[in-house]
């Protein structure tokens, strides 16, 4: 299980984590909402010990060190292949480096999506490296799989085969915490919703939760965020009658 | 018995280091042959130290030979310019982990070895630094060695080896 415990974080006294705690136990797919700059993104580069924070995060009750870090994957819209290198240069990197690296996985994932072995990822399109940069989170062995925002860029049928691939690869014990604004499409798949404002986790709830309430996600979400639907309808009126 | 080192071992990877590997041998061999003008110093220096008499060449009366040091000036100066550009091949290797549009640095940061991202952006420019500095000083025994056996011992200034470690430190 990674743990959370009273996390706080900020940019130049900006604060970008306040107070959060959450636990990610095993074998869960976690959605985490959250407008651009909530804090999501910063909230995995501090499970990832990527950068400085306050506050204990562990993973199995231990400390996140060079030790367990590869029980950790993380995909990323920004990407972190190595441009140059082929995917089986990356293959053999990871088989070299992570212990459990999957290279059934690796090959089937590889032969799904129909991605070259011996092409620089460079010369790939935006939508083959970003599911590249997935194929390599997924297949690196890893109990706990972070991706952040990893389909922005993707076509829909796309997206929507990664979400059928995800569901029948995982395994049982794998955790995955999925960062996106592709609410509705994840709905279906995840078992829990975390939702970050401003720093905090201001919802965190799980589907048969919502199913027992009778609540669909993108409802909570709006909800709790207390989305105002009319603001765009008063916000157009009030321009129409500024005009007239 | 072949010995065969994978370079790519030890730079990032993806990184097409034959052509650097190239540029540093060219600049180790420039190096090289620009410290080899030392040895026109030194002939002219020699030169310096005779005059011809009835056609016999003598050696002038009182005449010194230059300190080594002086003769040797900057002539191996090209070894710490390849240096200094190892020194920036290495900040380059570091930058390269967050170029070409990928952070690639972010699973260099999450490998298990903590040591495999600076040994990947260390390793070559070191060696080539600890190749450089063996050469240079190599070749300062051997231009040492020339000094002293062309130059006649009526000439030699006293402590010659002495001023070199003064001359340095």
């Amino acid at each position: 299980m990674i743990e959370l415990k009273n996390i706080y974080k900020s940019y130049l006294g900006k604060k970008a984590l306040v107070d959060v705690s959450l636990q990610l136990p095993r074998g869960e797919i976690v959605g985490l909402f959250g407008e651009n700059g909530a804090g999501k993104t910063t909230m995995m580069k501090c499970i990832l010990d990527f950068i400085t924070y306050d506050g204990e995060i562990t993973l199995d009750g231990q400390p996140i060190t060079r030790r367990n870090i590869d029980k950790i994957s993380f995909a990323t819209s920004e990407h972190s292949f190595f441009p140059n290198l082929s995917a089986l240069g990356h293959a053999e990197f990871y088989k070299e480096h992570f212990p459990k690296f999957n290279e059934k996985r690796f090959k089937a994932l590889m032969e799904f999506f129909e991605l070259p072995m011996h092409k620089n990822i460079k010369s790939f399109s935006m939508g083959q490296k970003n599911q590249f940069e997935v194929i390599m989170a997924l297949s690196q062995g890893a109990d706990y799989i972070l991706m952040d925002e990893p389909f922005a860029g993707n076509d829909v049928f796309n997206r929507e085969d990664f979400y059928k691939v995800l569901l029948g690869i995982l395994e049982p014990h794998e955790t995955v915490l999925l960062s996106t604004h592709l609410i509705e499409e994840v709905s279906d798949f995840i078992g829990r919703a975390i939702l970050i404002r401003k720093g905090q986790i201001v919802g965190d709830v799980t589907t048969s939760e919502l199913e027992d309430e009778g609540k669909d996600l993108m409802s909570y979400i709006k909800e709790t965020y207390r989305y105002r639907a009319d603001r765009v309808s008063k916000a157009l009126n009030d321009l129409a009658g500024g005009e007239g | 018995m072949k010995i065969r080192i994978d370079f790519e071992r030890y730079a990032p990877p993806g990184m097409k280091i034959g052509e650097g590997l190239t540029a540093f041998f060219i600049a180790y061999a420039g190096a090289i042959f620009i410290s080899c003008f030392y040895f026109f110093n030194l002939g002219e220096e020699l030169r310096s130290l005779y005059e011809w008499n009835g056609g016999e060449r003598v050696l002038i009366q009182g005449r010194m030979m230059k300190d080594f040091v002086e003769i040797l000036d900057y002539h191996l100066g090209g070894f710490v310019l390849v240096g200094l550009v190892l020194i920036e091949a290495v900040i380059y290797q570091y930058l390269y982990f967050n170029a070409h549009g990928s952070k690639s640095l972010y699973v260099m940061k999450r490998l298990p070895n903590k040591w495999e991202l600076h040994k990947r952006c260390w390793s070559l420019p070191v060696a080539g630094m600890i190749l450089c500095g063996i050469t240079a000083f190599v070749l300062m025994l051997l231009f040492f060695w020339a000094y002293m056996a062309s130059t006649p011992e009526v000439c030699r200034l006293p402590d010659q080896w002495g001023k070199i470690w003064r001359d340095f430190t």
